[in-house]
């Protein structure tokens, strides 16, 4: 596990621009395995009997997408996901192509907002064309973040735990349950992947697989306490849908049977995402397991391994369980 | 130009389409083809091609932005609300149709001579305007405009010299146009025209409609912001009019499949047929709500560029439509050679 949590948080994955964490997940379960869709959604079926389930998780992170080029290879770019201004300045980007460049920010008037508009990239590029040898219109780029490994703990800017916990959960599922597996594409903007995923699908419970904001540092003010190296966190509600009962009552009492440790959390501020997927064909019940992490706006992450471990394993109990309803 | 100024002289508020319909169904009633029409109000027609080729859906939206009468005053002028985004600013003193009877009326500003200097700088909101149909009191502003009657700018087609086209509507009048002509392209592909209903309130009538009918490929055919006026920055500007059709690579709703759209463009590139990006990440049309649809839809959306969309009057150029037109009908046979990309 430690070793796909760390292969996979060095990969970029910028929303729709998923190919190569995509290239690594198949590689880290099986050569050839699933079916990719043309929304670069990874499908990897386990068929057996009973209900269909549905697990899901995203491989996009928070993303720019590129629309203008200027003459002096300057690159434009709007924001593809709910990124603050403030967030993104001085920051290092990085494209499809392995293109690195740096966020600046032209003069502005003082007291006047700083906007996306206002913002450039510079990737070096002596002029629009040697910029376009390496940029394209309509490509996303992702904030370029380098990765630790501290004992326990991963230090880093989008880690991909959700994804290595799902692929490791591929790779030692062994049940007669009749499972979907699927590492959906564009989640950050609202789900879009995964939407489709569940109309083709059509599954009869839905299980994501997410991350949930660790609030153990200091002085924060969130009053709901969810720490790292406590366990994975069992989302009970959230603002937009509920989660199912039953199944999150199964992951209460696998736990507990297994002495693995959980924490329960209500989803802020609102869960697009799992929303989009619930009521994409009317209403799926849906249950959540996420992973604690600290985040420090779009580009800082501390996690453990060990809560990617207890996920890991509560979910290969779930999902050998027979469901009776 | 003629059905283009039928179908933008007609009243199409969302919801409330049945004029628009009217005039497709009778257009379409030339080629044989069978109007369909669902509970919401989507129009549908189906020209049925070969089994193993593609289903392609050809995506226009039928409503406009428009307005709603919410309540009166006293004195029996029309208190209202939006139906669809329109600038507050482009209200004021403006032509306005109301309900299906076209009632003519105004929205009324004060005059200049009754106002201070701070209210002649203040922008009227909405819910501060009034629509004035001569009414002589309430009960007769009742009685002619009841509540939930739907409004829309009263503005008339008219093609310029310079073949420039002035009217209401081009979003998305202009994609109901060019689905229409675009039917008679000569293909082995079954093409389903969809005329949605309430695309300003939310793409309302897309989902119902890639779920019914469950096509390969969808092309939404669009009237997209044209930018090209003075203090707009080249990387803020959507696109120019007189620059061809606009393709989306983005915007807020969906991103165009890539190996689809580049075959967009070479299919363009092929027929000498110029065109330009959508350069701003922004709005969404139809293409959105049916990406999801039945297992996922791969879905690209072509546009005329239209100036000042959304607001009383929009220009666009002849030349672009009909480049949306051809670019359509080549991509629909570019499709049934090459298939569709995965």
């Amino acid at each position: 596990m430690r070793d796909i949590i760390s292969l996979f948080s060095r990969i970029a994955s910028p929303s729709g621009f998923e190919d190569f964490l995509r290239h690594a997940i198949i590689d880290t379960i099986a050569p050839n395995i699933g079916e990719t869709d043309f929304m670069g959604n990874l499908i990897i079926k386990h068929p057996g009997t009973g209900p269909k389930i549905l697990v899901e998780v995203q491989m996009d992170e928070e993303s720019i997408v590129i629309n203008h080029i200027d003459k002096d290879g300057f690159v434009r770019f709007y924001p593809a996901s709910t990124l603050k201004e403030s967030e993104v300045i001085n920051r290092q980007v990085i494209f499809p192509s392995g293109a690195l460049g740096f966020i600046g920010v032209e003069e502005i008037e003082e007291g006047s907002k700083c906007s996306f508009d206002k913002m450039f990239i510079d990737i070096g590029a002596r002029d629009k064309k040697i910029a376009s040898k390496f940029v394209s219109i309509g490509d996303h780029a992702s904030f370029s973040t380098p990765v630790r490994v501290e004992e326990d703990r991963i230090v880093g800017g989008n880690l991909k735990i959700p994804v290595a916990v799902l692929s490791w959960v591929v790779k030692n599922i062994d049940t007669s349950n009749n499972l979907v597996f699927a590492f959906t594409t564009q989640g950050k903007l609202g789900g879009r992947g995964a939407a489709a995923v569940v109309t083709r699908e059509q599954p009869d419970l839905i299980v994501t697989l997410d991350t949930f904001p660790a609030t153990d540092t200091p002085n924060n003010p969130n009053k709901a306490l969810v720490e790292i190296e406590n366990g994975p966190v069992v989302i009970v509600r959230g603002m937009l849908i509920n989660r199912d009962p039953y199944a999150t009552s199964i992951l209460d009492e696998l736990a507990e049977s297994s002495n693995i440790p959980i924490q329960r959390a209500v989803k802020e501020p609102f869960d697009y995402h799992d929303f989009r997927m619930a009521s994409a064909l009317g209403s799926i019940p849906i249950v959540t397991l996420a992973i604690p992490i600290r985040k420090f706006g779009i580009y800082g992450q501390v996690a453990s391994f060990i809560d990617a471990t207890n996920a890991g394993k509560l979910l290969v109990k779930t999902l050998r369980k027979k469901l009776t309803k | 130009m003629l059905l283009l100024e039928k179908l933008t002289n007609a009243i199409g508020a969302p919801g409330d389409e049945s004029e628009v319909r009217k005039i497709l169904i009778d257009h379409l009633a030339k080629l044989d083809l069978e109007a369909i029409i669902d509970h919401s109000g989507n129009l549908f027609f189906v020209k049925e091609g070969k089994t193993n080729k593609p289903r392609i859906m050809l995506d226009a939206h039928m409503d406009e932005v428009a307005l709603q009468v919410m309540g009166y005053s006293s004195d029996g002028e029309l208190r209202i609300q939006q139906l669809g985004g329109i600038d507050d600013r482009v209200l004021g003193s403006k032509y306005v149709l109301v309900g299906s009877e076209r009632i003519k009326g105004v929205i009324g500003l004060p005059p200049i001579h009754t106002q201070e200097r701070d209210s002649i700088e203040t922008v009227y909101k909405t819910k501060n305007l009034v629509i004035d149909i001569g009414a002589k009191d309430k009960e007769e502003a009742e009685k002619l405009a009841p509540i939930g009657t739907t409004v829309v700018f009263d503005t008339e087609f008219e093609l310029w010299e310079n073949n420039v086209v002035k009217g209401k509507s081009f979003d998305d009048r202009a994609g109901c146009w060019a689905v229409a002509k675009a039917l008679v392209v000569e293909t082995e592909c079954t093409l389903i025209a969809s005329f949605t209903f309430g695309e300003e309130l939310g793409m309302k009538g897309a989902a119902l409609s890639a779920r019914c009918y469950e096509p390969d490929l969808v092309i939404s055919l669009e009237g997209t912001t044209a930018g090209d006026m003075p203090e707009v920055p080249e990387h803020q500007m959507c696109c120019k009019m007189w620059g061809g059709p606009v393709i989306t690579f983005e915007d807020k709703g969906i991103i165009i499949p890539k190996k689809l759209r580049l075959l967009l463009e070479e299919t363009a590139k092929k027929n000498n047929i110029p065109y330009q990006y959508k350069g701003t990440v922004t709005g969404g049309t139809n293409a959105g709500a049916m990406q999801f649809e039945a297992g996922g839809t791969q879905c690209v959306v072509i546009a005329a560029p239209c100036r000042y969309i959304h607001s009383p009057v929009s220009l666009a150029t002849k030349q672009d439509l009909e480049q949306m037109v051809e670019l359509t009908k080549a991509f629909i046979q570019t499709i049934d050679k090459e298939g569709i990309p995965s």
